[in-house]
């Protein structure tokens, strides 16, 4: 791999991430969000076996299973509570939940 | 025939983990391998019988504290590297651990009596603690980027459930989301910010990350700078530091109060170890570089925490505000970087366990109604109903605003002095001078306290009456509060060996 690929793996993880973090922020929807957020752990994934590879060690690789396993099991716990929200709500909006104020 | 031959050939090149190994990580293993055994317990146990899971769960925790006070003496001032530098074994994680184990025991012992008078009895409340309880006894004896993202993982996953544990409750359900939600958010800027240290570094292990730190002083990458920063940024999320404490309040209030008393106190403390074994111990070298920004974290959450408290209706909030502002000052103990800073929030933390488990214990032990009676106005006259009870809170409040001889005091006076001892003669000023605000919002919850109540003659008691082994519980860690604040040589005895533990195989300057 050549130093060029390397910047360029790493300048889209980032921009992905970049992408990612802005979806959390700016968007409305929890799927939508935690689709964002998955968004910005698979960046992470991308700029980890980039790294392994340019500085070949296997760490980056393992890290990167790793985050894929700590992704599903994010994954299964978040959509349970997003059924159990829009059963309750009926809505799946997170503006609208704000029961709790200062 | 032939595939005996192949697998004698094969046999010793399968590395299995030596036995030494698994050892040393036995208090941890004995909680995680109790989680699973419960889950599958809770299948066969009838409802009614669900308090048996509790005293098992208590069992479970008993053995884990029994081999990690056996460990304190077997392991002496060593610091082992187990599975190849992932874990340590030193006393600084069995330090750790006692505290976890501590917050674990007083909300399991107190939850049965709790959560059948809330209706919420389920059995799965018991694993998840113990799951949430393992992974933060894993993250306290982490020793590589890797199993701190994993344990952080762990012992979230099973928070955020927690919170949502009021199944039928909108505020709770929206408490367990919003800290999902925010809780991954932050996950994902944590493991950005591992990926740059380990690609600028070349290493997950914090042993081999310190040596490239401490070799490459001249030339320090913006990159890691970076990465390091973002580090910095999702573990002050989950100690709720104050730019990142937005989720702490409502989380607080929605979760049911056994989950609100269990992870407003042992997240901070597993989230510290983390902190204090990385920022405090590996990227000293690097100092200059983020002094900065932790000393102006820890001054806005300082800030931040003891304002908004003062106008807090609710105990629950207001303890979530206070423990920002309590986060503030400990991370003056990590801006401030000497290693007699390290045992300061050692001591700190176990003065924050006890204190702030007691007020919310307190309230456990009365707790009625959806709100768990957690607001001010519904805590007004419990002085008169149940002395006992606000007694015990009343000091652990007084602790909490840092009242000698209490615990708490000697927790703030620590890491106060190792700030002017370093130098950092401001910091120190400002954390006294915020604490003097903290007395006001402590004070006013005991004065509501002991106000008079205003109920008509003959109308239901707002409150439940204590159950008696819960009310003894917490008289014991409020016991803890005072023996422990008199006696403070023993915890600083304490905490200075962990600290030492800490350092031996990363010297500190």
């Amino acid at each position: 791999m050549s130093t060029g690929d390397f910047q360029f793996l790493l300048f889209l993880g980032t921009l992905l991430f970049m992408i990612g973090a802005t979806g959390v922020l700016i968007r409305r929807n929890p799927l939508v969000i935690f689709m964002s957020v998955e968004l910005m752990l698979n960046s992470v994934n991308l700029i980890l076996v980039a790294y392994g590879r340019a500085l070949n060690s296997l760490a980056g690789q393992i890290f990167a299973f790793m985050v894929i396993v700590v992704a599903a099991a994010e994954v299964v716990v978040g959509l349970a509570m997003v059924t159990r929200i829009f059963r309750a709500e009926h809505t799946l909006d997170v503006d609208r939940l704000d029961e709790m104020k200062d | 025939m032939i595939l005996a031959h192949m697998l004698a050939a094969a046999l010793p090149a399968l590395q299995f983990p030596s036995g030494g190994d698994v050892v040393h990580l036995l208090p941890e293993l004995i909680v995680g391998g109790g989680f699973i055994i419960t889950m599958i317990l809770d299948t066969f146990v009838p409802p009614s019988k669900r308090t048996w899971l509790a005293v098992w769960s208590l069992g479970v925790l008993l053995a884990a504290a029994a081999v990690t006070v056996s460990d304190w003496i077997t392991v002496g001032a060593q610091q082992i590297s187990v599975y190849a530098d992932s874990f340590s074994y030193d006393r600084f994680g069995l330090f750790i651990n006692c505290l976890i184990l501590l917050a674990a025991l007083f909300v399991i012992a107190l939850s049965p009596s709790y959560l059948e008078r809330q209706k919420i009895h389920h059995g799965e409340f018991y694993s998840l603690i113990l799951a949430a309880t393992a992974g933060m006894m894993f993250l306290g004896s982490s020793e590589s980027l890797m199993m701190v993202f994993l344990s952080i993982e762990v012992l979230s996953l099973a928070l955020y459930l927690l919170s949502g544990f009021r199944r039928g409750n909108a505020k709770s359900q929206e408490a367990g989301f919003k800290y999902f939600l925010m809780g991954g958010f932050a996950s994902a800027i944590l493991l950005m910010g591992m990926a740059l240290v380990y690609g600028e570094t070349g290493h997950t292990q914090l042993p081999a990350i310190a040596q490239v730190v401490a070799s490459d002083l001249q030339s320090v990458d913006p990159l890691l700078l970076t990465g390091i920063v973002l580090v910095f940024v999702g573990l002050g999320f989950k100690v709720s530091a104050a730019p990142f404490h937005m989720w702490t309040p409502d989380v607080y209030e929605g979760a049911p109060l056994a989950v609100t008393a269990f992870m407003s106190v042992a997240t901070k403390v597993a989230a510290f170890a983390a902190i204090l074994r990385i920022f405090s111990v590996v990227l000293t070298p690097l100092y200059t570089h983020w002094e900065v920004a932790v000393s102006a974290i820890s001054i806005l959450s300082m800030l931040i925490g003891n304002l908004v408290a003062l106008r807090q209706t609710n105990i629950k909030r207001m303890l979530a505000y206070s423990g920002i502002a309590q986060a503030g000052y400990m991370l003056i103990g990590v801006a401030v970087s000497g290693s007699a800073a390290i045992a300061g929030v050692l001591v700190y933390l176990a003065a924050y366990t006890l204190s702030t488990f007691g007020v919310l214990a307190g309230v456990m032990l009365v707790a009625k109604g959806d709100d768990d009676s957690s607001s001010y106005r519904s805590l007004r006259g419990l002085g008169h109903a149940h002395p006992y009870v606000a007694a015990m809170m009343a000091l652990s409040l007084l602790s909490l605003a840092g009242f000698p001889p209490l615990l708490g005091f000697w927790g703030k006076f620590f890491v106060f002095a190792s700030a002017i001892q370093n130098g950092q003669i401001a910091l120190a000023i400002w954390g006294v001078l915020t604490s003097a605000i903290s007395i006001f919002y402590y004070i006013r919850v005991i004065l509501i306290l002991y106000s008079p109540q205003e109920a008509e003659k003959g109308a239901p008691s707002p409150w439940f009456a204590p159950a008696r082994a819960g009310a003894v519980v917490v008289g014991l860690g409020v016991a803890a509060t005072v023996v422990l604040g008199v006696f403070v040589p023993v915890v600083y005895h304490l905490a200075l060996s962990a600290r030492d533990a800490l350092l031996v195989r990363i010297a500190a300057p």
